[in-house]
């Protein structure tokens, strides 16, 4: 490990904000533990957008947005926005279903699952497992030859999902009257808007920059070992928000009563190990997909379109978990995600002797 | 897709996980857990149908009293107390259009129901509750062809245009179909 490395300590201080604004975002007002949720943001988005009629799940949340434009003037600034895309389009969008689905089962994306995790909540250690062994069996699937297609140079497409995440800014502030926002409920509970958007933005840049991503760290480190940065600036997020939870007094160790869990060990671990799977296979958890659509990568834009989609399905249908357990319909989906997976692995497999 | 051990190690897999769904499903279907959460939303769903019609029931409670005792224009002046709250409200509408019909002002009886039908079809739903479908069918029978002559005599008459298009929107929505 080169700790001279300049983008080694660009990717801990990342980590180390992430952590941070995790924790701060639910100080100010986000829903307890989930300061930072790309799946729960998602949900109360499209909740807002009325796509599904669960009241207590109907906010534009401004990180969302923030996330993607973020990643788009760093990747400008950069110089490393560049439209491209092309690789199996409608696995893409399958696949941000199926993260969602999973995202749903646990109550929460791989960021969640690491602010749970430092606050305390020992339900999350399950998620933990669950992720580890999904992106490992992942890695062995892209090992084994799975893959989804080399993305292309494209003109201009790289544009539709920031102008789509814009549109999305423009409607939080013109307030049209489709929009649904609830007033009882997790959505109900936000930080100021300034800082929600704020923090979108600066997460957004810091994680285009140093390519910050959960499931990327998980990836990284079961190949290189220690030598792997984004390894380290997952260590420095959950370090740095389980400071910061002792610090604020969110830290509450134990398994009853967590804030957005469930004692469903085997699902809990099922959901993430769906969503760590199917991560390794497209290159990148869901908030990583936000932020390469940002960067110009339209089959993350397409992953992202399925997450909108999932979003909604999993609500609409009641397929997501709460506090009281996950229901039937939740393990039937994620069975089925993760069947979905196995068979598009054999389908999109190179093999040697083809 | 046979080809090496990965493959019968996927296959394998994906046949398990085809059993484990068939198992869980049956396991669901058979408990009554799977039952009551879909009837819970069903229930919800007709919790907030009747509060809504309670509610409105509640509200338009002098007007309706009014409308059924044949005294239009004490329901008129009910129904434009309440409209000082909530001017646009679509049931309002409806009753400010079935009042004034049965006063002979069909013109702007027509304006109001189309208003209000537009923003709410189930008042004029057949199996909608506060339905008024009867009314409006009967007067879109018995004024179509009325507005029909009258524009055909002047092509100019803006008023009989403008309620013969209501009646034909009304029309329409009674003939049903897919909105």
């Amino acid at each position: 490990m080169n700790w001279r490395d300049r983008h080694l300590w660009l990717v801990i201080l990342a980590g180390g904000v992430f952590g941070v604004l995790g924790v701060m975002l639910s100080v100010w007002g986000n829903p307890a533990n989930s300061g930072i949720c790309v799946s729960c943001f998602l949900e109360n988005s499209v909740g807002a957008l009325g796509f599904h009629d669960n009241d207590r799940m109907q906010y534009l949340r401004p990180e969302l947005p923030g996330f993607v434009l973020g990643a788009t003037v760093s990747a400008l600034i950069g110089r490393e926005f560049v439209a491209r895309g092309g690789g199996a389009p409608l696995p893409r969008i399958v696949a941000g279903i199926l993260l969602m689905i999973g995202c749903a089962i646990f109550i929460g994306c791989p960021i969640k699952l690491f602010l749970r995790l430092s606050a305390g909540d020992l339900t999350a250690l399950a998620g933990v497992a669950g992720l580890i062994c999904g992106v490992w069996i992942g890695l062995q699937g892209l090992g084994h030859g799975v893959s989804f297609g080399q993305p292309l140079k494209e003109r201009g497409t790289g544009w539709i999902t920031p102008l789509f995440f814009l549109a999305l800014l423009a409607a939080f502030f013109v307030r049209p009257g489709f929009l649904l926002f609830s007033e009882r409920g997790s959505a109900s509970l936000h930080a100021p808007w300034f800082l929600s958007l704020g923090a979108g933005l600066v997460l957004g840049g810091l994680a285009q920059r140093t390519r910050f991503c959960i499931t990327g760290g998980i990836r990284d480190g079961l190949i290189l070992g220690r030598r792997a940065p984004l390894l380290w600036g997952g260590i420095a997020f959950i370090i740095s928000a389980f400071l910061f939870s002792i610090l604020v007094g969110r830290f509450n160790v134990g398994w009853l009563g967590q804030p957005g869990a469930h004692l469903e060990t085997v699902w809990n671990f099922t959901g993430m190990l769906l969503v760590g799977i199917v991560s390794a296979l497209i290159g990148g958890c869901p908030l990583r997909q936000l932020i390469k659509s940002g960067e110009g990568d339209t089959d993350a834009g397409l992953v992202v379109i399925g997450m909108l989609i999932g979003a909604a399905l999993v609500q609409a249908w009641g397929i997501t978990a709460t506090a009281a357990g996950v229901p039937s319909d939740g393990k039937i989906a994620v069975l089925t995600g993760l069947a979905l997976t196995v068979l598009s692995m054999l389908l999109f497999r190179e093999r040697e002797t083809e | 897709m046979f080809v090496d051990r990965y493959d019968r190690l996927l296959w394998a897999v994906f046949i398990l996980l085809l059993i484990a769904i068939a198992t869980t499903t049956a396991y669901s279907l058979q408990g009554s857990a799977y039952v009551t959460q879909h009837n819970d939303r069903n229930l919800a769903r007709k919790m907030i149908e009747r509060a809504r019609l309670d509610y409105l029931a509640d509200l338009y409670a002098p007007v309706t009293a009014a409308l059924e005792s044949g005294d239009y224009s004490h329901a008129l002046l009910a129904l434009g107390e309440v409209q000082r709250s909530f001017p646009d409200e679509a049931y309002g509408q409806v009753l400010k259009g079935v009042i004034l019909s049965k006063m002979g002002a069909i013109d702007a009886a027509l304006e109001s129901l189309a208003a209000g039908i537009k923003r709410d079809g189930n008042y004029i739903d057949r199996n909608g509750s506060l339905s008024y479908r009867e009314t409006v069918a009967a007067l879109v029978v018995n004024q179509l062809p009325l507005y029909a002559a009258r524009v055909a005599n002047d092509a100019g008459d803006t008023i009989a245009l403008t309620s013969k298009r209501h009646l034909h929107y009304l029309q329409s929505r009674l003939a049903g179909g897919c909105e």
